[in-house]
């Protein structure tokens, strides 16, 4: 499991927002131990570049410490909470990015999340696969890349897309069918006979 | 042409997830400490934060107190005080020193001052 998407129990950084806001520095160590790397990692995921990443990071750590006031427990996960504010800065800074591109350059409007994926993948088989991901419809794309990507629980990433349990289950059964077909023709690329 | 099944496509992806995930970038020391000094200025002003401080008086002390943030204001008075003498003695002119000492003097020539002259 990663740092960000530890689903099962209490939400022990729950706990350790409580303790931040009481004054107790040992807690906001603790958090930044827990909650950094995921943030971080994600960010670069999306971006592609580790100096935004850890701007974007950071950032979003510091909405995370002046949110801790008036936290409330049980309403949402930390860790999803956050991973919602990393992506929210990621998508403006990828807009902000836009008019720099030509437009030649800029063929058609994809997820430019899963374009950093594709610029991470490194082997044939990899690429291929980040070409198909970036195929899929937004909402199917974010749930497979929470899920396999960010190992998210399918709760967590309910809560974090706004949708049931069933749905995010129905997203990503529809999701792989889809790069099924998408990666019938590239199956000896993929290492499958 | 067959379709590759949900659960090789599912392993295709854990494959790729891992890959990702192992070459991201780790939080190094210099991002732990700006994001830490983030949670020191933004961590809220509890009883068990907020510095101890005496109760402020008014007047010179308390302002003494506010500007320099000592714990004794009147130590500061003091120590203020103290500073603005030893700042007028040094830049008081050796003249000014004699006409105060002159008091039962006649006449500005008497006092035999450089500049009585331009004075008369």
């Amino acid at each position: 499991m990663t740092e960000t998407t530890d689903q099962s129990g209490p939400d022990e950084d729950a706990a350790l927002i409580a303790r931040y806001a009481a004054g107790d520095h040992a807690a906001a160590r603790l958090l930044t131990e827990r909650l950094l790397p995921g943030a971080l990692r994600q960010a670069w995921r999306m971006l592609g570049d580790q100096a935004e990443a850890e701007d974007v990071a950071q950032m979003a750590m510091l909405r995370l410490w002046k949110q801790a006031p008036s936290w409330r427990a049980g309403e949402a996960r930390v860790s999803t909470w956050l991973y919602r504010v990393v992506h929210n800065l990621c998508i403006d800074r990828l807009r902000r990015r836009r008019p720099t591109t030509s437009i030649d350059d800029a063929p058609e409007p994809v997820d430019p999340a899963a374009s950093a994926l594709d610029r991470i993948a490194g082997a044939e088989s990899d690429r291929i696969l980040a070409d198909a991901i970036a195929t899929l419809p937004e909402r199917q794309r974010r749930a497979l890349v929470m899920r396999h990507f960010d190992e998210m629980s399918n709760p967590d990433i309910g809560e974090a897309l706004d949708c049931s349990v069933e749905a995010v289950e129905s997203l990503l059964s529809r999701a792989r069918r889809q790069l099924a077909k998408i990666l019938a023709k590239e199956r000896e690329a993929l290492g499958y006979d | 042409m067959t379709e590759l099944s949900e659960r090789e496509i599912a392993g295709l992806l854990d494959d790729l997830g891992t890959k990702t995930r192992a070459a991201a970038p780790r939080p190094g020391p210099d991002l732990m400490a700006r994001v830490l000094a983030d949670a020191s200025d933004a961590m809220p002003q509890t009883e068990a934060t907020a510095p101890a401080r005496a109760t402020r008086s008014g007047g010179w002390i308390g302002l003494m107190d506010r500007i320099w943030n000592w714990e004794n204001g009147a130590m500061a008075a003091m120590a203020l005080c103290l500073a603005v003498g030893i700042g007028v003695g040094m830049e008081t002119d050796l003249s000014v020193l004699a006409l105060q000492s002159t008091a039962e003097a006649d006449t500005l020539a008497a006092l035999d001052l450089p500049f009585a002259e331009d004075l008369l």
